[in-house]
């Protein structure tokens, strides 16, 4: 079966790129200071804002602490898996190492998104659960529609829409390097606007919701797992995460598979 | 040194300087769409907080911290310029990844620092991005209509201000990325630091919102005083007396970092190993 090969050789990949990041045993300090570091600001910026106000557009402090619980273990896939995948994709693009992926008799987006896992980034994971479970049991979700198994089944599909969203889109503008050939600039800048999106979408007003559920879809990819985690989902956002989640990846598809067709090597 | 020497040296930097940032800008020109994204990520950078704060001003019945919804407008969307001004040119990550790759050693070789070339090709992307943001801000302004009080002194004073505020980044960065030679991999300083800039420069939100004791700290460091303080000073919410302080805490800043580079620089260079990861 075509899938399973794909996934036996992605699961390949990831096991030798992590076997080579784990040989640099000293980055787990380094990733567990930023990591601690980053929970600090966020809980700061919470607390900076709670200090003024007791709900800001109906969230209260313990419901943002599952956004920031969410953003993180997000941000374990946006950063272990989709970014040190897409940056050596880059990477081979510009060398013309690609040459080498496209002559192997596997789907070549398939092994792009998953090929280089950075497994000290598992330790956003676990914070991130951690943090969402003293959310959860600070704000309860008695309310949730389906009770407390209900409330987390949603939040488990959520944030497999979430999982999708972030992939295709990284995996869509990524694929611009295909024409301009540097492409580590676009990294850097999603990257960067991933790091301030500690924030549900539905505090901001219209233009920026729309925004960051559609220009830069992360912000709805951080929200609604969140929603879900504090009773807050709605069949809006339900569908809006499910029509996002098809719409880039067909959208990501395509546009690989025209990238692809027009690469020719720029390896010298 | 002779005196021709000393001359020579900063001239033959400067040159060199412009030189890295023509070669950028010729490659950036090829690549426009990297600018775009830069554009549209550092105006949602922007309005994410402005909206998080003009949502916490109305639930509070109009006002926080003395700030209306459209004095917060005003507030970010000139922390936006100069954010981008100042804290723009990040030679951190760009330098850092010369010394993981390893070729921090091809840079050694050549008759340029390798920080003047790192600068050049910050600046090179920074002008740019500058070209293009006055449209965008004048849009911004139509759609937020922001309150400031803008007084030709105050903004005479801030735009004096500016390039000290800009030598003492420079510094701090040239700081933060030497740690590289010595430790290889700084993800986690650059996180820290970044994220110290946010919270204590002024980007996350104005001064007066901070705790005392995060005033107090925001004070005694460079950031506020190159990213908050003349916003504030634009906008109208900051003496123009204090501007003097804001020479002397960047002046001392800048003038200690470059005195402490130095040495930092020449062990740094002897510990670097040439691996790269």
């Amino acid at each position: 079966m075509r899938g399973m090969h794909e996934a036996r050789v992605v699961t390949a990949h990831a096991r030798i790129a992590a076997s080579t990041e784990l040989a640099y045993r000293s980055n787990f300090w380094a990733y567990l200071v930023n990591t601690v570091v980053t929970l600090g600001v966020s809980i700061a910026s919470i607390a900076l804002v709670y200090r003024h106000t007791d709900e800001v557009g109906g969230w209260t402090s313990d419901d943002l602490l599952v956004v920031v619980g969410v953003f993180f273990a997000l941000g374990a896939f946006v950063n272990g898996v989709v970014h040190s995948s897409m940056a050596k994709l880059v990477a081979d693009i510009r060398t013309g190492d690609f040459d080498y992926r496209l002559l192997k008799p596997v789907d070549a987006q398939a092994v792009a998104v998953a090929q280089a896992p950075d497994p000290w980034r598992a330790l956003d994971l676990v914070i991130g659960i951690v943090v969402i479970g003293f959310g959860v049991s600070r704000g309860g979700l008695e309310a949730a529609a389906g009770g407390i198994p209900g409330a987390i089944g949603a939040a488990i599909g959520m944030f497999a829409c979430a999982v999708v969203i972030v992939a295709a889109f990284w995996t869509l503008l990524a694929s611009i390097t295909f024409w301009t050939v540097q492409g580590e600039g676009i990294l850097w800048a999603l990257d960067d606007m991933y790091d301030h999106l500690r924030w549900p979408i539905g505090i901001f007003p219209g233009g920026l919701r729309l925004a960051l559920s559609t220009i830069f879809p992360a912000g709805l990819a951080v929200t609604v797992p969140a929603e879900a985690l504090t009773g807050r989902l709605d069949a809006t956002s339900v569908f809006m995460a499910l029509a996002m989640a098809t719409a880039l990846l067909v959208a990501s598809r395509v546009v690989w598979r025209v990238a692809v067709r027009r690469y020719e090597g720029a390896s010298s | 040194m002779t005196a021709a020497a000393w001359i020579d040296t900063p001239r033959r930097t400067l040159r060199g300087v412009f030189v890295a940032m023509r070669l950028n800008v010729i490659v950036a020109s090829q690549c426009r769409v990297n600018l775009a994204v830069w554009l549209v990520v550092s105006v949602l950078q922007s309005i994410v907080y402005l909206s998080v704060w003009q949502a916490v001003a109305i639930a509070n019945g109009g006002s926080t911290g003395g700030y209306t919804p459209a004095e917060f407008a005003g507030y970010f969307l000139v922390v936006l310029v100069v954010q981008r001004l100042v804290a723009g040119i990040s030679i951190v990550g760009e330098f850092s990844g010369y010394v993981r790759r390893g070729t921090l050693s091809t840079h050694l070789l050549r008759p340029l620092h390798p920080f003047a070339y790192v600068f050049g090709g910050m600046l090179a992307f920074n002008v740019q991005y500058l070209l293009t943001l006055p449209p965008i801000f004048a849009a911004l302004f139509l759609v937020f209509d922001p309150q400031m009080h803008v007084q030709a002194t105050s903004l005479a004073a801030a735009l004096v201000l500016l390039p000290l505020a800009m030598l003492t980044k420079v510094m701090c960065d040239t700081m933060v990325a030497c740690t590289s030679l010595w430790l290889t991999r700084i993800d986690g300083l650059r996180g820290m630091y970044g994220l110290t800039i946010l919270l204590l420069g002024g980007h996350l939100a104005p001064l007066p919102l901070l705790p005392d004791a995060m005033q107090t700290i925001a004070r005694a460091l460079p950031f506020y005083w190159m990213l908050g303080f003349p916003t504030e000073l634009v906008i109208g919410r900051a003496q123009l007396a204090d501007a003097w302080i804001a020479v002397a805490v960047l002046g001392a800043w800048s003038i200690a970092l470059y005195i402490l580079l130095q040495p930092t620089w020449r062990a740094g260079t002897r510990a670097y190993e040439a691996v790269g990861t």
